[in-house]
């Protein structure tokens, strides 16, 4: 073979590039989504140290400070609501609850939802028309009428919340999943397995999930505020947390009642929640954009 | 004079930097020419085309000159661009499917050409593309000019957009790969009809081809192109017999020739254990068949897509049998049923003396030990979220658990510089290589087990002709270190002819011949088998003048409704009564077997050399 033709030599590069590294670039070059992901950061940070560093506690009733509004003098940054309760702590703890339910409710869902799909996608067939058709069920229950069930049932309890949401919302993501599953099963790649002789569960661990967890990455970015939204939507009802518990939801809710007396009762976990949905919001995007196939 | 250009620069601009796609071309173009411009991918030759007509991407950017007709086409506006578009200048794509419109049908898509240019009733503007579409040969253009694209066969709708191009009667018509997406037959019947419209319409045609055999064929002139570079510019005769450039020089020697004489070559060689007394066949495969059900009206109504109808062949250890055969014949099944990645419907696939078909999941994952594959797509082939070692080891640690670590990235080292690679590329990613060094890769993988057969298919159809045959000479050399027998599935005749001992032609799911190679390039049996030669343009301009062309008439039938009797009698020049009525059987003829009612009356040879 003539020089000419010969394919450029391959330089000796041993650590390789992989497309997560790729991708991690290219977020970074992303700079709404870096700069959310550090506020999303600062706010985990500030929502698990803040109420350690405060003077009040979040159940603690100031009675000759109820209702005042934001006041150096005091030490009450943000206020105090009708009770006399700090808002700052109540604010940075309702922070926690919501952030955890947001967080610990997607890994279960991410867990179970993965899963499922994949298997169904992957061995298909009439397995996979019973497993889907389960989930359709599942899909077909109002979800309301579902928690309240469960109140009803168990009680006012903040793992329920967990149980409910994410009960529902693997349906999602196993849906999701269960599809791009279907399509990278066509892809020669898997066939190169299956010609080999890759045992079934070996294919799905190393050759099906790992190509799943792109789009599964960007879901789950989207889903943490999905989530955190309908904690605060079950706590505006009243069904969420526990008083004298709290999260955003549940702050917001007492905000609103006293929107016109004290309306720093409802600016402050207000624009803590919605400054959480907006930057996760952006990490999503950021996420979509970055792990995008089409673009290499 | 209708064209030239001037030190044309094309230059994208991208994340990594500035490519620069097309280099200080110049080249010029007559009245009624045909210029061939070849090259390889990443050569610049479609840029360059894209770049006069005003058609780059955003981010790319032309610089020059290109005078046409007295205008400087990179200096004009958009809207005198558009005029010239169309209506002096007309392009046909690679895939017509995607440059015509599904939602409309053919009758609206071509009027809309005309009115868009010329003022002139919907009733007149009709009876203009009738007659464009009787021009393009379309066989019951009335009918046909109702309906929707994907209604059309790939040869029709090329067709189609061939007769829209020449609706409002172009100086220049530029055709960028016009043929790639079609079978040999088709393209074939496309060539033709472009030879006689540009004789009939006295239109210049700038033809973009990758196939040297294409250019030799059609043009008067041919620019090589490479890396955005050219590398010579010359009558096609030059080009072919005196070329200058080494890369020229390169190419030519590197494009596997239908008429080449192998004599001496590997694949000449009676397979190793021919001449033993009947040695036993590593891989046997018994009147196999693949049929899958596709939904059809009502709920339980379905038909049959009978992919792969009875096919048998034996193959002796160190034999390499070659599958030909154009889109839809059932190869790749072929390929999928051996393997068992789709369950045979009935038949036998035997390998060393057992039964494939048969066999529990977990004995067949045994026998895969011996029976790899490789696929066409080199990098979809490979996981692209796994490293190139864990790709190479992953047979390896299904079928030898028990070696360690260390061992099996001993084993992986040395067969990925078996292969041809440095061995360092162990931790690198798939997305790191280029075509030809991740189809080494996929070869390493198919490899690292050392088995008795590899299966390749359509293993070099991706790559570039340089690449591919650098690829081709590796399969040879390691089939015969290893002795190794391979089943070679390609479309192209050329490329398996190269290395094949034997060679299958299938047709529709069913098998029209096997015979040796040399027979199959010099007499086929089967008049199937000499359309497909005489298909297969050589890059010769002057065996392509002067070789006898048999162009097939038609498409081929849909596998859901074969044609009764003998599947290819549809489009038999041959075909008799009988032909119709009965399905010919598999006889030995001459050194081969054929599936012919008239092999012996007819005697066929292919007209090469």
């Amino acid at each position: 073979m003539s020089a000419e033709l010969a394919e450029p030599a391959s330089q000796p590069a041993p650590p390789g590039r992989s497309l997560w590294v790729d991708a991690w670039r290219t977020l970074k070059r992303n700079r709404a989504a870096t700069a959310s992901a550090l506020v999303i950061s600062a706010m985990t940070v500030l929502v698990i140290v803040g109420p350690w560093l405060s003077s009040y506690a979040y159940d603690f009733n100031d009675w000759s400070n109820a209702s005042i509004s934001p006041s150096l003098a005091t030490g009450h940054i943000f206020g105090t609501d009708t009770l006399g309760r700090d808002l700052f702590v109540r604010t940075l703890v309702g922070g926690r609850i919501s952030l955890l339910v947001g967080i610990v409710a997607t890994l279960v869902s991410l867990l179970i939802g993965v899963s499922y799909g994949a298997v169904a996608g992957y061995l298909g067939g009439r397995l996979d028309h019973l497993m889907m058709r389960l989930v359709d069920i599942l899909y077909a229950m109002p979800f309301m009428f579902f928690v309240i069930l469960l109140m009803v049932f168990f009680g006012r309890n903040i793992l329920l919340i967990f149980v409910a949401i994410g009960a529902i919302n693997w349906l999602d993501m196993a849906r999701i999943v269960r599809g791009q599953t279907l399509s990278l099963k066509q892809r020669e790649f898997v066939e190169a397995a299956q010609a080999q002789g890759v045992a079934t569960f070996a294919i799905i661990r190393r050759h099906i999930v790992p190509n799943l967890l792109g789009v599964v990455a960007v879901y789950v970015t989207l889903t943490i505020p999905q989530v955190i939204l309908v904690e605060s939507f079950l706590s505006f009802l009243g069904l969420g947390v526990q008083e004298p518990m709290t999260s955003w939801g549940a702050l917001v809710k007492e905000g609103a009642e006293e929107m016109e007396s004290s309306p720093w009762m409802l600016l402050f976990p207000a624009v803590f929640l919605a400054a959480t949905l907006f930057c996760f919001n952006f990490v999503g995007d950021g996420m979509r954009d970055a792990l995008d196939p089409k673009d290499r | 004079m209708l064209l030239e250009v001037r030190d044309l620069n094309v230059r994208f601009a991208t994340p990594d930097g500035e490519v620069h796609a097309v280099k200080d071309l110049s080249f010029s173009l007559e009245r009624k020419e045909t210029l061939g411009i070849v090259g390889e991918s990443g050569s610049g030759k479609s840029q360059s085309v894209l770049s006069l007509m005003g058609l780059l991407a955003e981010n790319g950017r032309a610089t020059g000159a290109a005078e046409f007709q007295g205008e400087d086409l990179l200096q004009l506006p958009e809207a005198a661009l558009r005029r010239v578009r169309g209506r002096k200048i007309s392009m046909i794509f690679q895939d017509p499917m995607t440059s015509l419109n599904p939602y409309l049908t053919i009758a609206d898509q071509m009027v809309q050409v005309i009115r868009a240019h010329e003022r002139l009733s919907r009733q007149a503007a009709r009876a203009r593309c009738l007659e464009m579409l009787d021009a393009v040969k379309i066989p019951e253009a009335g009918a046909r000019f109702r309906r929707y694209p994907h209604e059309l066969s790939g040869g029709m709708r090329q067709r189609v957009m061939i007769a829209a191009s020449l609706l409002l009667g172009p100086d220049l018509l530029v055709a960028d790969e016009p043929t790639t997406a079609l079978d040999v037959t088709v393209q074939a019947q496309i060539l033709e009809l472009m030879k006689e419209l540009k004789d009939d319409f006295g239109t210049a045609i700038i033809l973009i081809t990758h196939d040297l055999g294409i250019v030799a064929g059609v043009a008067d002139r041919v620019l090589v192109m490479h890396e955005g570079e050219l590398k010579e510019q010359g009558p096609v005769d030059e080009i072919f017999y005196r070329p200058r450039h080494a890369y020229t020089q390169a190419l030519l020697a590197a494009v596997p020739r239908l008429d080449a004489e192998l004599g001496g070559g590997a694949a000449d060689e009676k397979p190793p254990g021919a001449n033993a007394a009947t040695p036993a066949p590593i891989l046997e495969v018994d009147d196999l068949h693949v049929h899958f059900p596709i939904p059809g009206r009502g709920w339980w109504g379905h038909r049959t897509l009978r992919a792969v109808d009875g096919v048998h062949f034996a193959m002796a250890p160190g034999e390499t049998l070659g599958v030909v055969g154009e889109s839809g014949c059932g190869k790749s099944t072929l390929a999928r049923a051996i393997l068992r990645l789709v369950p045979a419907t009935s038949g036998r696939v035997t390998m060393l003396g057992r039964d494939l078909t048969a066999m529990s999941a977990k004995e067949l994952r045994h026998v895969k030990r011996d029976l790899q594959v490789v696929f066409q797509d080199p990098l979809a082939s490979l996981n692209p979220r796994m490293t190139v070692g864990d790709i190479v080891a992953e047979p390896l640690w299904t079928h030898r658990p028990e070696l360690a670590s260390q061992a099996v990235r001993a084993e992986v080292k040395d067969v990925l510089q078996r292969v041809g690679l440095s061995g360092s590329e162990l931790n690198r990613y798939p997305h790191e290589f280029s075509g030809g060094q991740c189809q080494r890769i996929g070869i390493a993988r198919a490899l690292v087990l050392k088995p008795k057969v590899i299966i390749c298919d359509e293993a070099v159809s991706a790559l570039d002709v340089s690449i591919q045959a650098q690829i081709i000479q590796l399969l040879m050399d390691l089939r015969e270190e290893f002795g190794i027998s391979l089943v070679f599935i390609a479309h192209d005749l050329a490329v398996v002819r190269h290395l094949s001992h034997r060679i299958l032609v299938m047709y529709l799911g069913t098998l029209m011949e096997i015979a040796t190679q040399q027979d199959v390039a010099r007499h086929p049996s089967h008049p199937y088998t000499r359309a497909l030669i005489s298909a297969v343009p050589v890059p010769d301009p002057r065996t392509e003048r002067s070789r006898p062309r048999e162009i097939l008439a038609g498409d081929l039938p849909s596998p859901m409704d074969p044609p009764s009797g003998c599947r290819f009698r549809t489009r038999c020049p041959y075909a008799v009564d009988i032909c119709t009525t009965t399905i010919p059987e598999l006889k030995p003829y001459r050194n081969g077997w054929v599936a012919c009612h008239k092999a012996r009356e007819l005697n066929l040879d292919s007209g090469l050399g």
